[in-house]
């Protein structure tokens, strides 16, 4: 489980609190910032924590859903530990970038419409260009646990292997720190 | 030409001896922090007094990262494709009076052994950098040093003139929007000067959301107070006290720079009240956009900053009259407001000496695709684009030839290799089909299909389009499905034709430029290269070798030496044989991902064009003619 992504269900006042606190000063106005600083708390937003910000704003459910659903940085769905995102601007796409992007989803196994590897590790989306076209094709990947971005440069199938070899290698390091941690407080 | 004209404690630091180290998104995407670090490792080691300064990136791409150590009594030098293993080398070999470095380029001054002066070469010489000369000089994060280069001085001209005087200066230099429709900058603040009230307001537009262009993000990183001084130099001149700069959230190193820039500026009294002792009061707000292309279009920029969905509404009122929150509103590039700085700052007789009768000045463009040195280059309007490509951007890679090059983004058009003479203005591509744009060129080689760069173009403004009106909603989704079926393979004659009509429709009858445009792309490649189309249409056949329906994976027995890395390498296993003997793929397994042809060590599997008929093959032979 990762740390800072909290589950709405086990923390529901923690969400409350969360949001009445990003919402206090805030007017219809500040939607879009409000929606951003939920997401980059909780990793994406949550049919709840939409809800609530549509209470405390004084405005309808479904006018925080057309807005969240209306810009390409909001996410629906809660993200793997490691956010693979493929650039799909022009210059990366010239460059073959679209078969990177399949290639990632036979290597992580998934669906059409599958955005989320089955181990929850690794999740796909394609983004809009990140302006490093002088590095074409790229790929960025971010882990949403502690929101750290590392953009790779001239990807192509046997580097992409790489790449996510390496992510794996951590995150099974991750949780075997984890798993330690969590005997040390049990024995405590 | 770079280091003319600048302070000594900018060149050499307060120490006489600076490295200079380009932290922007590009740099540090190709390793400029582990630089930074082997940079403060070596420094340490050496036990040397140095002055180690971040500083944006000044467009040369293609020798990311690079650093440039500067010493007093030495050339400055830059050093090109720097890893930090090779750092405390390089500090050496400076200091030792060797600049034999594979890749060092030297600045005018004291003559030292064979490196070549940067202002010779090529890349360098045919640009006129008025807007980005400090970009990869100064520290974009202190504003001592924007000062030290002459920053705000335009600030302090426009605040001794009156707001007529500013207009009129405006008018002589001429000054067309860089956002891309080019419509002259001093007649949008006219008119929004003279609209009544008290409220009004300044948007500087850094969405950058054509895909493709990256100078906005390369200004707001490498140079933030340029485009501040020009957001309150136009604030002061049509009346506004609040201005927005509107950033997109995935650009962060660019908004956190302009926040940075802001803060500063108002400790020193440039932003907040009584501007400079003159009286005038503006601050500014950075606004992080959510990211969406149609926030291009004003009126979807100004629903953006309600907080709204971005749709855009119809015009007239046109923004400077009835805008955000039902206010005046003017809303610039931040190319554009930077030029205005410039020209506020050095007069617009040097402005109105660049560029060609109709538009002056010069314009940023960013080269990326297939050329040798990619980058963002700064020349006068009406430089042909063979200059560009040929001679700045150094031309293809090796053994590749650029067949055309894409400008304008999704909004745009490509011009084919046998127009390069073409000057770029707003004029002269609007007659071949493209358009300025914000600058962004896109250089295609042999190996796109120009079908499916015009179905990228459409599936990405299918994708952006807000949906509001109906031409935009069903007729941008209407050409994708079009361009899909040619791509496909499925195309028929009657296809041709019914993207020319919806075009015509949707140029006619859509309520944005999103969608006036969005067949752009597609009337432009159809105007010179409707061979393509025809070959996948009639032949079903992709010569560039990129519609996966069109072509097919084969093994070349000749080369095949039976290892079977491409059996394991294959996703789906559609590979199978024997040790020893050329394995057979299984077309009607096949998904064509390509990872055995990257896989073979022998590269003896290859894409031919053409489609094999599935009930006719017969997976007997290894290589499918």
């Amino acid at each position: 489980m990762q740390k800072s992504l909290i589950l709405p269900s086990t923390s529901d006042t923690q969400l409350k609190q969360f949001i009445l606190n990003v919402t206090v000063d805030a007017t219809r106005k500040d939607l879009i910032h409000v929606l951003q600083s939920v997401q980059e708390n909780y990793g994406y937003l949550s049919k709840e924590s939409m809800r609530l910000v549509a209470t405390n704003l004084g405005v309808s459910f479904s006018e925080v859903y057309g807005v969240a659903t209306f810009y390409h940085q909001f996410r629906l769905q809660p993200p793997g530990t490691y956010v693979i995102q493929v650039c799909m601007g022009t210059g990366c796409h010239a460059k073959g970038n679209a078969d990177n992007f399949e290639h990632l989803k036979l290597l992580l196994d998934l669906k059409p419409d599958q955005k989320l590897s089955k181990d929850k590790i690794f999740s796909l989306e394609a983004a809009r260009c990140f302006g490093c076209c002088s590095l074409a094709p790229v790929i960025m990947v971010t882990d949403s646990t502690i929101n750290d971005q590392r953009l790779f440069g001239h990807v192509n199938p046997k580097v992409l292997k790489k790449i996510l070899g390496e992510y794996r290698e951590k995150a099974k390091q991750k949780e075997i720190e984890q798993k330690c941690e969590m005997i040390v407080c049990q024995r405590k | 030409m770079r280091n003319d004209c600048l302070p000594e404690e900018v060149i050499y630091g307060k120490t006489g001896f600076k490295i200079k180290v380009p932290l922007a998104s590009c740099t540090i995407a190709a390793g400029a922090n582990e630089v930074l670090e082997g940079i403060a490792a070596a420094v340490e080691l050496m036990g040397l007094t140095v002055e180690v300064t971040p500083v944006g990136c000044m467009g040369l791409d293609f020798i990311d990262p690079w650093i440039e150590i500067t010493k007093r009594g030495y050339p400055s030098t830059i050093y090109a494709n720097v890893t930090p293993d090779i750092v405390e080398q390089i500090i050496r070999e400076y200091l030792d009076g060797d600049y034999s470095s594979a890749y060092a380029f030297r600045f005018k001054g004291i003559s030292g052994k064979n490196v070549p002066l940067l202002d010779e070469l090529d890349v360098w010489k045919n640009q006129v950098r008025w807007i980005s000369g400090k970009c990869g000089i100064i520290n974009p994060e202190s504003i001592e040093e924007y000062l030290m280069v002459g920053g705000y001085k335009g600030l302090k001209n426009c605040l001794r003139m009156t707001q007529e005087e500013t207009i009129e200066e405006l008018k002589k230099s001429n000054l067309r929007g860089r956002g891309g429709a080019g419509f002259p900058t001093w007649i949008k603040w006219n008119i929004c000067k003279e609209q009544q009230g008290d409220i009004k307001y300044v948007i500087a537009n850094c969405d950058e959301g054509d895909p493709g262009a990256f100078m906005n993000r390369l200004l707001a990183e490498s140079d933030p107070h340029r485009i501040l001084e020009g957001l309150i130099i136009a604030g002061h001149t049509i009346g506004a006290h609040k201005g927005f700069i509107f950033v997109r959230a995935e650009k962060p190193l660019a908004a956190k720079r302009l926040m940075k820039a802001a803060e500063a500026a108002r400790e020193k009294g440039f932003l907040g009240g009584n501007i400079l002792g003159s009286g005038y009061c503006f601050d500014i707000e950075v606004f992080l956009s959510a990211g969406a292309f149609v926030c291009g279009e004003e009126t979807a920029m100004i629903a953006a900053i309600q907080g709204e969905r971005a749709n855009p509404i119809q015009r007239p009122p046109f923004p400077a009259v009835k805008g955000l929150w039902e206010m005046p509103t003017i809303i610039n590039n931040v190319e554009t407001l930077a030029h205005v700085a410039t020209i506020m700052a050095e007069g617009w007789e040097k402005f109105a000496e660049l560029g060609i009768e109709k538009s002056k000045g010069t314009k940023m463009y960013c080269v990326t695709g297939a050329v040798k040195r990619t980058g963002a280059y700064e020349v006068p309007i009406g430089t042909p684009i063979k200059t560009l490509l040929y001679d700045l951007a150094g031309g293809p890679p090796k053994d590749m030839t650029i067949k055309a090059v894409q400008l304008g983004g999704p909004s745009g058009g490509c011009v084919p290799s046998h127009m390069f003479d073409l000057p770029m203005d707003y004029d002269s591509l609007q007659s071949a089909g493209a358009i300025m744009g914000s600058g962004g060129m896109v250089v295609l080689d042999n190996t796109n299909c120009m079908v499916d760069m015009a179905r990228f173009f459409v599936s990405f403004t299918a994708a952006e389009s807000c949906g509001k009106c109906s031409v935009g909603r069903i007729g941008t989704r209407l050409m994708h499905e079009t361009l899909k079926r040619i791509a496909n393979g499925q195309g028929t004659s009657d296809d041709i034709e019914l993207l020319k009509e919806t075009s015509e429709v949707m140029q006619k009858a859509c309520l944005c430029a999103l969608g006036r445009t969005a067949s752009n792309p597609i009337l432009s490649t159809l105007r010179y290269f409707e061979k393509e189309y025809l070959d996948h249409i009639k032949y079903k056949k992709c010569e560039a070798l990129v519609c996966k329906p069109l072509l097919t994976y084969c093994i070349d027995p000749e080369k095949c030496k039976g290892c079977l890395v491409c059996v394991k390498s294959c996703p789906v296993k559609a590979i199978s044989g024997e040790k020893g003997s050329t394995p057979i793929i299984d077309q009607i397994e096949c998904v064509k991902c390509g990872t055995c042809s990257d896989a073979c060590p022998f590269d003896a599997i290859v894409k031919v064009p053409g489609r094999i008929c599935k009930q006719f093959l017969k997976v007997e032979e290894g290589l499918c003619q």
